[in-house]
């Protein structure tokens, strides 16, 4: 069984460039519609919306950004990287951590690490305390993201990373945030 | 209701097949009169939203009042591509300085300026992004494979930053060949649509076989909505600054570079430093090894030296990436390539005698497709 749907192959080809399936309708607004819809019995899959994002439930929508913050002294509470830049609209996914040399549990001397957006909104539901054992090169999961709209970002908003020392802090070598975000806009 | 529907569409070939042999468009959409979605005869695809944008970030960290011997490797792809913005931003708030301040570049392979600022005037707010201004609109597009890179030139006796970060967006420009250009000719189909409803325009609902095929599978949309393309929107890099490694000292045990939340092959590994690494000895060298961690074994996947051998070695060259390993070339481990959700890439260093010469800012980038 080979039946498909439209198929259109080198129609013309050699006398005419002619547009071959011209949609054209309606004088209206411009209304939210998408220009494409995939769904996978009934369940949507991917679209095309009307400003051209495509979006979809695969693994396609995942985007990858990663900032290595380095050397992080035990107190480092008065430094604010900016770890993350955008220049659309965006939702982040997730954020892990990783160091590149092993770091022993200490449950008395810690970091706390946050993110914020430029408003200083907490992204991090929790901050990410540092009292765990930490293997070098393994990403751990920086916790869940607040479900609120700072996790949401529009062009050229940016996100912050805070430390917040407990006793005498933490320090961490080749400290690197990794981000996985979606495109919304 | 949609203007084309294809739901339930009959038997196991696309809902949609468009083959044009004449190098035009294969579809575009307008809205009102603005295209705003197309996919080309080789499979790009073409947005004016937010996902036309690729991000790459570069740590590159503290530097010096005096960095001027150093260049900073930042991004190069196998495709020609727009630089679209710079910013940069910095952990510790620095105020002006009319005497002593630097000068910060973007330069392409040629040293052309592609964007530049000073801390002359403004200096840098901690935790808050800066751009780098305007790009220069010919040097600001890069040809496949050139490199940009990020240089200093101090003023006085110059000014130093903590914690540099540079953040960079850029679009992958269209690939045309035969003379053709962008809106030469109408595409097969061509949907212009000032919408009177929220209908879709196409709706492929089915529960077996492809939605869409466009020149022979130059791009596809399987069953599941992954979008399938063979053209150079199938590359994603990113960009891992690692730090100085001094020879002298313990190897740091390992680096965690790439861990995507989805299936993703790895096709490309460069490596690169802020100061030039000449091939210097036979029997003193650094091994860099890429590695897929799949959370209970280590599997190489490509592996380069520097300083040395002198036959096999790879030179480093400042604020240039060197191309260490290519899928397509056949040097990497093709088996280890394919990275799960749970997988890692790892970079790991390893001496040979003294390990050779130190490495600033040694710094990796990854080039990936998606697979799902």
């Amino acid at each position: 069984m080979e039946i498909g749907g439209l198929n259109i192959q080198n129609v013309g080809s050699g006398v005419s460039l002619a547009t071959l399936l011209h949609i054209k309708s309606g004088a209206g607004a411009g209304a939210a519609h998408d220009n494409l819809v995939c769904s996978k019995s009934g369940t949507e899959t991917l679209s095309i919306d009307v400003n051209g994002l495509m979006t979809a439930t695969s693994g396609d929508k995942y985007q990858y950004a990663q900032c290595n913050i380095g050397d992080i002294v035990a107190d480092s509470d008065a430094i604010v990287p900016c770890i993350f830049y955008a220049v659309a609209g965006l939702t982040l996914v997730s954020i892990g951590l990783s160091v590149d040399t092993d770091i022993g549990d200490d449950d008395v001397n810690y970091q706390s690490i946050q993110f914020t957006d430029e408003d200083d909104n907490a992204i991090l539901a929790s901050a990410f305390t540092t009292d765990v054992a930490w293997t070098a090169g393994v990403i751990v999961s920086a916790g869940s993201l607040v479900s609120a709209s700072h996790e949401v970002l529009v062009a050229t908003d940016y996100v912050k990373m805070t430390f917040t020392k407990t006793s005498s802090g933490l320090a961490m070598s080749g400290l690197t945030a990794h981000i996985a975000f979606e495109y919304t806009s | 209701m949609a203007e084309l529907d294809f739901t339930d569409c009959p038997g196991n070939k696309p809902s949609l097949t468009l083959v044009d042999n004449r190098k035009r468009d294969l579809w575009r959409f307008y809205k009102g009169a603005t295209l705003v979605s197309k996919v080309n005869y080789l499979g790009q695809r073409y947005s004016t939203a937010g996902d036309q944008y690729r991000y790459v970030q570069v740590g590159i960290k503290d530097i010096v009042a005096n960095n001027d011997a150093f260049e900073y490797p930042l991004l190069n792809f196998p495709a020609k591509i727009t630089i679209n913005s710079i910013f940069l931003a910095v952990d510790t708030t620095v105020a002006a300085d009319s005497t002593n301040y630097q000068t910060i570049a973007a330069t392409d392979d040629g040293d052309n300026s592609i964007a530049s600022i000073t801390t002359a005037t403004t200096g840098f707010t901690e935790g808050t992004a800066r751009t780098m201004g305007d790009i220069d609109s010919t040097h600001g597009i890069l040809s496949a494979n050139e490199g940009l890179k990020l240089t200093f030139t101090k003023s006085g006796t110059g000014m130093a930053l903590s914690g540099l970060n540079v953040f960079i967006a850029y679009t992958i420009n269209e690939a045309y060949t035969n003379g053709h250009s962008i809106d030469e000719d109408d595409p097969p189909l061509l949907a212009w649509i000032d919408s009177p409803d929220a209908s879709e325009v196409i709706l492929s609902d089915r529960d077996a076989g492809e939605h869409i095929d466009l020149n022979n599978g130059a791009f596809k949309v399987s069953l599941d909505g992954k979008a399938i393309t063979t053209s150079v929107d199938r590359y994603f890099s990113i960009t891992s600054c690692l730090g100085d490694i001094d020879v002298s000292g313990p190897t740091p045990a390992k680096f965690a570079i790439f861990k995507p939340s989805a299936k993703c092959r790895a096709v490309g590994f460069y490596i690169g430093a802020d100061t030039t690494v000449a091939l210097s000895s036979d029997s003193n060298y650094m091994t860099i090894t890429f590695d897929k961690y799949d959370t209970s074994s280590e599997l190489e996947i490509a592996r380069c030296s520097t300083s040395g051998p002198y036959a096999s070695g790879t030179a480093l060259t400042l604020g240039e990436f060197t191309k260490i390993a290519d899928y397509l070339d056949g040097d990497m481990v093709e088996l280890n390539t394919e990275l799960s959700s749970t997988d890692y890439i790892w970079v790991t260093l390893a001496k040979t005698g003294t390990g050779g010469t130190n490495l600033s800012n040694l710094t990796v980038q990854v080039l990936y497709e998606k697979l799902e």
